[in-house]
Order: structure tokens, then C-alpha cells, then sequence
């Protein structure tokens, strides 16, 4: 019997699923990324370095801030310039205020709808109203304070290379905090919620990375380690991983050499640095019965609405610690050759540039998300279909699917 | 600063010069912009071409209205 997924809905870009079972075994199983490629890495070429944050931005309607971050910190270390720890504390807020926005678009408008058996969140008004108006009101205050920041929540225009051309008064700051301590109670309440969904059971074997420092919960800097070993400074990244085309797909897939596949994003994270949470967050999290290490890949949707927690509850500590001055830009144009990763929403994410002496972009490489989980998502997968096989052919599509969403790959990126 | 704001589509009610940068002109020009005027006060400050041709082939690129001005500083 062959099975097709043509158009998995509710994920961002357009991939499919396919695969074929024969006597009770599964013989072959395909993530097919069809999404036509968009060139980013080939039309950088030729861009001034400044100009870079911007075009990247536009790689994803969800994630600008991570392309925006990592760019601009891959590009510093190409011109040498060593941003203060005022920059570093404001790109830590926009990248919070991201990631907690990402997340609750993702639970609830792409993933929450399988577990209830609804085709979308509009299906979901009539049972779920409140819940639904939580998830508007707490999207509107994410999305309020990267614009706060960022001069606008999509695609922001205050983050540059170098720093922050505008910082908002000490009056703005004071509000915002406010409103963030409003939506508190009701991150907790998205946790119940998620904790209360009925996930499948199944186990990942695949290897976890994400990056880490000791002081805190590693988003926009660190080495990168996994619960394997890899314990690496990020310039060292090639040395461990690498990028592989794959006929099928649009998007490449990234492995650890020697090894095979990894796993980033919000679960290995809590995996591999659950210590460093805030407070709240593992407070919240001990409460729902969350334990690590959790090998559930369908848990990715749990460990998303943890770092909400902890997302909005460090977003409040950082606005209180905030210096109100400009920092002044002051960028020295020179040859170089610059490496940076971070932690986008749906995990690592690479940026690598080599400028010439006008700062001119020679050469650029991106290594998204979803290019790190492509082989964990096909392994994941088979095993799923290999421990269900013997269900309904309609409830087996539908629990492949929602392992899919549960990775909440962007296949729109992977094909940057 | 080579602002992009005399050719550009309003709408964002300036927002990048409300924040200290330069308009980069994300929403593409306006209607019958004479860009190639701008092009030349660009020149005129100091840009370099390439640097004149990128600020036109940012957005929009491919419109009649910067397609103009980017044409005159390509080489």
C-alpha cells in the first residue's frame, strides 16, 4: 500500500510525506521538501554587509528576528567588532519576545488542532473561544514588544550591524512590563492546556544539540553541545557537522559526521539545559509533571509552551535590568570572514559570510532549523509508522502529520 | 544619510527616519517616482555607483521607476 501526504497543512512552506507498506512492514518513507528553492545564499552575493539584516529578514514571516541575530553577529565577527553587553541584553529581549510569539502561533494555529480532531484553529472558535482569545492577546503583547524594540513586530528595522539605532523611553519600557506581567497567569494556563493534550507515544533516538553557556539559557550565543558529546566553540561547527544534498528534496540535510541525525529545537533544549530555565518556567514545568531527559518527539509542543513560560517571565527581568542610552554605532569596514549560531524558535540556526575589503559579501552560507531536523523527522517518522501500522489508514496520516508539526519544521526556510 | 523615503510607496508612515535610519524603501517606489533625480543627490553626497546601484536594487528592483536610476549607475 502506498501512502501520499501531497500538502502537509498547518506547517510553514510546502513539503510532503511520502511512503509504502508491504506485508505489515514499512518499505520506504520520503519527507519530500518541494518548495522551489528562493536563492538567498546566491543573490547575497554582491550586497553590502549592511544591507544583509535586512534581505535575510525576509527568509521567514516568523522568525526574522533569528535571521536578523544571527546575520548580524556572523557579520561582527567578519568586521571585528565586539558588540557591549547593552546590545547583547537587547537582542536577547527581541529574540525572546520571537520566540515566545512563534511558539504560541504554532501550538495553537498549527499544531492544537490534530489532538482535538479539528481541521483549524477557525474550527476550534466555537469550542475553544477563550482559549483562542488568549492566544490573540498574548500574540498582541510578544508581538507589541518586539515592535517596541524593533520599530515593527514583522520584520524589524532597528536591529542593525553594530547595534540598535533607536532604544525606547524609560514611560514605553514601564508599560510594557506591565502588560507582560499580565500575561503571566495565562502563559501558565497555555502549559495546562498543552499538557492536556493527547500526545502518541513514540521515542526519539536521535541525537539532541543546542547551544549553551553558564550564564543563562542559552538563545543568541554559546558552544554547542550535545547529550552525545559534542562540546564544540561554534567556529568549530564544520568540523562535526555537515550539509548533504538530498535528490528528493529542495532542502539540504544537515548530519553529524559519522554519526547521523540530530534534533534541535525546544525539546532538546529543555533536554540539554532545562537548569538554566527561569524559575517560573520550572516551576511551571514541575507542576504538569514535565521530567528530562523526554524522548517523546511529540513533546517538542509541551517544551515550546514551557519556554513560553520562561520567555515572558525573563522578557520582564531583562526590561527591568534595561540602561536606557543609545549605544553608538560604530562599524569599521575590512576584509573578513565571520561564523555565528543561535537558537531560532524551531532550533539552530547558521549564518557564515566572508566580506571582502569594502564589505562587500563574497561568499554566504545559511544552515536553517529544518535542515538540522530534516533526518530526525524521516527517522522519527518511520519508526512511528513502523509502531502504528497496523491502524486505519486516515488515523495513520494524521499521526504522521502531527509528528511533522510537532518539530514545527519551517520548510519554507530550509529552502532559503 | 541616503534615504529612500522622496521615492518610496508611503504607508509606514516613515518609519525608518522616525527611528534614525535611512529609508530602504521595503515597500517600493511610488508611482512615477523621478528616482533617477534621487539617484543623482545620492551621487552628489558621495556614494560610490555600486553603492547608488544597490540602494535601487534593494526592492523593487525590477519596477520601471527604479530601473531607471539603477540602469545609469550599473556597470
Amino acid at each position: 500500500m502506498k501512502i501520499s501526504i501531497d500538502y502537509i497543512a498547518r506547517v510553514e512552506g510546502e513539503g510532503s510525506v511520502h511512503f509504502e507498506i508491504e506485508d505489515g512492514r514499512l518499505k520506504d518513507l520520503k519527507l519530500n521538501i518541494w518548495e522551489p528553492p528562493r536563492f538567498f545564499e546566491g543573490f547575497l552575493c554582491q550586497r553590502r554587509f549592511d544591507e544583509v539584516p535586512d534581505i535575510v529578514a525576509r527568509i521567514c514571516g516568523i522568525c526574522p528576528v533569528s535571521h536578523m541575530t544571527t546575520s548580524i553577529r556572523a557579520l561582527e565577527k567578519a568586521l571585528g567588532f565586539n558588540p557591549s553587553p547593552d546590545i547583547i541584553h537587547l537582542r536577547r529581549i527581541m529574540a525572546l519576545s520571537q520566540i515566545v510569539a512563534s511558539h504560541l502561533i504554532h501550538l495553537y494555529m498549527l499544531a492544537m488542532p490534530d489532538y482535538y480532531r479539528l481541521y483549524s484553529v477557525a474550527d476550534m472558535l466555537p469550542r475553544f473561544g477563550s482559549e483562542i482569545k488568549r492566544l490573540m492577546k498574548m500574540k498582541e503583547v510578544v508581538n507589541n514588544l518586539t515592535a517596541l524594540f524593533g520599530g515593527r513586530a514583522l520584520h524589524p528595522i532597528v536591529m542593525v550591524v553594530g547595534g540598535f539605532t533607536n532604544i525606547p523611553s524609560r514611560d514605553l519600557v514601564g508599560k510594557m512590563i506591565k502588560e507582560l506581567e499580565d500575561i503571566k497567569a495565562d502563559a501558565r494556563e497555555v502549559l495546562r492546556v498543552v499538557s492536556e493534550l493527547p500526545f502518541p507515544d513514540a521515542t526519539n533516538n536521535s541525537e539532541y544539540v543546542t547551544i549553551h553557556t553558564p550564564s543563562g539559557y542559552a538563545i543568541n550565543e554559546g558552544f554547542i553541545v550535545s547529550n552525545n558529546g559534542i562540546n564544540i566553540k561554534e567556529d568549530a561547527y564544520y568540523s562535526v557537522f555537515g550539509e548533504e544534498e538530498v535528490l528528493y528534496s529542495n532542502a539540504k540535510r544537515t548530519i553529524i559526521k559519522g554519526r547521523g541525525s540530530l534534533m534541535s529545537g525546544a525539546l532538546a533544549r529543555l533536554n540539554l539545559k532545562f537548569d538554566m530555565l527561569h524559575e517560573d518556567a520550572k516551576k511551571a514545568a514541575k507542576e504538569i509533571g514535565f521530567v528530562v531527559p523526554d524522548d517523546n518527539p511529540f513533546h517538542n509542543n509541551l517544551a515550546q509552551a514551557i519556554e513560553v513560560v520562561h520567555g515572558i517571565s525573563e522578557c520582564i527581568e531583562l526590561l527591568v535590568g534595561l540602561t536606557t542610552r543609545r549605544p553608538e554605532i560604530q562599524i569599521k569596514v575590512k576584509e573578513g570572514e565571520g561564523f555565528a549560531v543561535t537558537e531560532a524558535p524551531r532550533g539552530l540556526l547558521c549564518h557564515h559570510y566572508v566580506l571582502n575589503r569594502r564589505g562587500v559579501v563574497e561568499r554566504a552560507n545559511i544552515i536553517t532549523p529544518t535542515a538540522h531536523n530534516f533526518l530526525s523527522i524521516e527517522e522519527n517518522l518511520k519508526k512511528l509508522v513502523q509502531r502504528y501500522i497496523n491502524e486505519e489508514k486516515e488515523e495513520l496520516i494524521l499521526k504522521c502529520e502531527m509528528l511533522v508539526r510537532a518539530y514545527d519544521p519551517c520548510f519554507s526556510c530550509s529552502v532559503h | 544619510m541616503p534615504c529612500m523615503g522622496p521615492v518610496t510607496n508611503a504607508g509606514c508612515g516613515a518609519l525608518c527616519p522616525s527611528y534614525n535610519r535611512a529609508c530602504y524603501s521595503c515597500w517600493g517606489p511610488m508611482k512615477q517616482a523621478n528616482a533617477t533625480a534621487l539617484a543623482r543627490q545620492f551621487e552628489k553626497i558621495g556614494l560610490s555607483p555600486e553603492d547608488i546601484f544597490r540602494r535601487f536594487t534593494l526592492f523593487g528592483s525590477v519596477t520601471t521607476e527604479f530601473r531607471r536610476a539603477s540602469e545609469l549607475y550599473e556597470d
